[in-house]
């Protein structure tokens, strides 16, 4: 055995003996509940140590040769190619002859097989019709907090913010409503406003409410900038002028955001004087109204 | 042993004639043909990590409150069964985050791997007749794998995976006519259905994985029928490989490259935070985090989300919705030119021959520049796709940064393809004069006593 040969056993020995360590160390962390850190790091030099121990293999103890494969023609001759062609050819002939009255039925059977067992994916899901862009504010329901508490208009100054859903529709078993249905109630100086006319009583002493779903992915519309009066979504920065009945300042959305007109009781309480004003969330094929 | 098994399979499947001639198959040296196996070992990790973590995850959107003590801020909160399992999984489980962090990290390197590896094929010529069919394989794997990923992302039912379902779902609403349809027949009805989480699991750890081990196995078959391509250089023909054999020297080789991917993937589990979804909460459809990301795969397409125009289309009474643009149809066009590349030069340039010897990327001006068009405009978007973050950074408004991405996502293209191309032109001339003008010449002195210049061939 020469020098070189003894110095590649010795390191690949090295090696090896690292992962034997980091195996032990592991199973010692595991053991003993050690961090996620420590035990990611052993297991790591386990794999290392063996990785390791063959480059030096590979390296240092094994001889370089090469080899040289023929690259042979993947196609065969031309005799085969034609004879594996008429073959098939043949055999198809020989199903079809003059029968071809029979395989356009038995094609048709086939495809009618096809869409037989295309009903059961109707199972998959329940019809949208009537379903896409709605949400459940009608005329009268209070506004409440996520916890069910009731919005009081006396509690929000000027310039703040409070997500709200219809009352007797939060908690666990509404998480789908809760989605569509949920709104961003914002106070903002009521003479700052420039709603269109059909919208002028909407936003009594300043109480303006926007469906929280972007109309351009579905995303929360939950960061409220106070200075230039924007709501904006984080997902793709679509931007809704609070002020301007949330129509669109940036970004990718193509729609305003549908505006739920509100009353105020004379004891505080906010209350949806109407439905939304629009299409509620992402634009689908049955967005009619813009 | 060793002996024994071989001859008795030979007996049985007369398996040595393919032995012996697998034993000495020919293995390029190079290290670019490394960057498919590092793929091939993250499916093997992403596997065996997948398996461990099915043992414990509980893809149900039944509704439990949690009790754990190891993250107080969400104790006594109402969350779904599969994200308290996820938590379980992370805290009170041993090594259970380590798997969970190395699993999610090696998603992210089996990507990026593939991609790399995909380059290297792309920009060398490797998909050249008849290679072509394998690399409509490999990018059936690239989507396959991204799939994959999104569907394990959305799994855990936090808030960011909840967020990015909630996208999913406006994009299957953007399809024309049956949109609403797809949407509701894959969700199980509207958003967030309690049966997405159920369904996101069977793909994830079902479907995709079986066909991904299907195409991979047809992938390696492809491979081993025909034969690795290689770099041109002495000995190398048209009609050989040359490299290691695969037994012993490439064996070795190929296993130290295993045994460090997986030492890699551990150790960034150990070390490197990923996805901690206690931090992002629960999902509730009305909350979201800020800034909110997706993995790196999926970061170009959200990029595009970003960036494209409020092109929405109201044909009678109808909407075509301006996620169709980017969420689709870009998509679409991505991939649709990708597989078609092998046609589309092999149109182009009326070159039907086989290719066995590689092309280094300035001897093709024509592919190189698409291939560096197509991956500024991928990485253009990908870089949108964080433009939130970047304006925290830079502290310049997130308004001027989609403008920039905006433009920059039609002119740097072109741009980049166009430098590529000069600097494929370039070293082709320099080449060509190089090959005119050998640098090495011997100086011979003549009968006559002059000085002759003679050139020496070069390897």
């Amino acid at each position: 055995m020469n020098r070189s040969e003894k110095r590649g056993e010795l390191h690949a020995a090295l090696w090896l003996g690292l992962s034997i360590a980091g195996s032990i160390a592991f199973a010692a962390a595991y053991v003993l509940g050690g961090s996620t850190q420590a035990q990611g790091v052993a297991l790591a030099l386990a794999c290392f140590g063996i990785a390791g121990a063959l480059v030096t293999w590979s390296r240092e103890l094994l001889p370089h040769g090469q080899v040289v494969d023929e690259q042979h023609p993947l196609r065969a001759p031309e005799a085969e190619r034609a004879d594996a062609v008429s073959r098939l050819l043949s055999g198809e002939a020989e199903i079809v002859g003059r029968r071809t009255w029979l395989v356009r039925l038995g094609w048709s059977a086939v495809g009618f097989l096809g869409l037989a067992a295309l009903f059961p994916a109707r199972s998959l899901g329940p019809s949208p019709q009537g379903q896409i862009g709605t949400s459940s504010w009608k005329s009268g329901l209070r506004l409440v907090r996520e916890d069910g508490s009731l919005v009081r208009a006396e509690l929000l100054e000027v310039g703040s913010v409070v997500t709200a859903f219809p009352e007797g529709l939060v908690g666990p078993d509404h998480a789908m409503n809760m989605a569509n249905d949920a709104i961003m109630l914002v106070r903002v100086q009521q003479d700052a406003l420039h709603l269109p006319d059909a919208r002028r009583d909407w936003a009594p002493r300043g109480f303006i409410a926007y469906s929280k779903v972007c109309t351009h992915a579905g995303c929360p519309v939950a960061l409220y900038r106070q200075g230039p009066q924007q709501l904006m979504c984080p997902c793709h920065q679509s931007t809704f002028d609070v002020l301007d009945g949330g129509s669109v300042v940036f970004g990718p959305a193509a729609r305003s955001l549908p505006q739920l007109p509100l009353q105020i009781d004379a004891d505080g309480t906010v209350r949806a004087s109407g439905t939304m004003s629009g299409f509620v969330g992402p634009d689908a094929w049955e967005t009619s109204s813009g | 042993m060793i002996r024994r098994l071989v001859l008795a399979l030979d007996d049985r499947l007369g398996a040595v004639p393919f032995l012996r001639h697998a034993l000495r198959k020919a293995f390029p040296d190079h290290w670019s043909f490394m960057l498919g196996e590092v793929a091939l070992y993250c499916f093997l990790f992403i596997l065996a990590s997948g398996t461990y973590l099915t043992f414990f995850f509980h893809p149900s959107a039944h509704h439990v409150v949690y009790d754990g003590t190891s993250v107080p801020s969400l104790h006594g909160r109402t969350m779904s069964d599969a994200y308290a399992s996820v938590l379980r999984i992370s805290f009170e489980t041993r090594a259970g985050l380590l798997i969970r962090q190395a699993h999610h990290w090696c998603a992210l390197v089996f990507a990026a791997a593939i991609i790399v590896h995909m380059s290297r094929v792309f920009f060398t010529g490797a998909f050249r007749k008849p290679r072509d069919l394998n690399w409509t394989v490999g990018l059936t794997l690239l989507l396959l794998v991204m799939g994959d990923g999104f569907t394990g992302y959305s799994l855990p039912d936090d808030q960011l995976s909840g967020a990015g379902l909630r996208i999913a779902d406006s994009i299957a609403l953007a399809i024309p006519v049956v949109g609403s349809w797809v949407a509701y027949l894959f969700f199980g009805g509207g958003f967030p259905s309690p049966e997405i989480t159920n369904r996101l699991y069977a793909i994830h750890i079902l479907f995709i994985p079986l066909a991904l081990g299907a195409l991979i196995a047809l992938h390696l078959a492809i491979l081993w029928r025909q034969k690795h391509t290689q770099f041109p250089g002495r000995g190398k023909r048209e009609d050989n490989v040359t490299g290691s054999p695969l037994w012993p020297t490439y064996t070795v080789k190929s296993l130290a490259l295993m045994a460090a991917t997986f030492g890699g993937l551990l150790l960034l589990g150990g070390l490197v935070e990923i996805n901690p979804v206690w931090l992002y909460g629960p999902y509730d459809p009305w909350t979201i985090a800020s800034p909110a990301q997706p993995d790196w795969y999926v970061g170009w397409l959200d990029g595009a989300l970003r960036v494209a125009p409020p092109w929405a289309m109201h044909l009678f009474g109808h909407t075509i919705s301006a996620l169709l643009w980017p969420g689709i149809v870009l998509p679409l066009f991505f991939f649709g030119a990708l597989y078609a590349w092998p046609w589309v030069e092999r149109f182009v340039t009326r070159d039907r021959a086989y290719h066995e010897l590689l092309q280094l990327p300035w001897q093709n001006p024509l592919r190189t520049s698409f291939g560096v068009a197509a991956l500024t405009f991928a990485g253009m978007l990908l870089l949108a796709g964080s433009d939130d973050i970047q304006a925290r950074l830079w502290h310049v408004s997130v308004q001027q940064l989609a403008w920039f991405y905006r433009v920059g996502v039609l002119v740097f293209p072109p741009v980049a393809a166009a430098i590529a191309w000069r600097i494929c032109v370039e070293l082709q001339s320099r080449h060509a004069y190089e090959e005119d003008h050998p640098a090495r010449v011997v100086l011979k002195r003549g009968g006559e006593g002059g000085f002759e210049e003679e050139p020496v061939p070069t390897p």
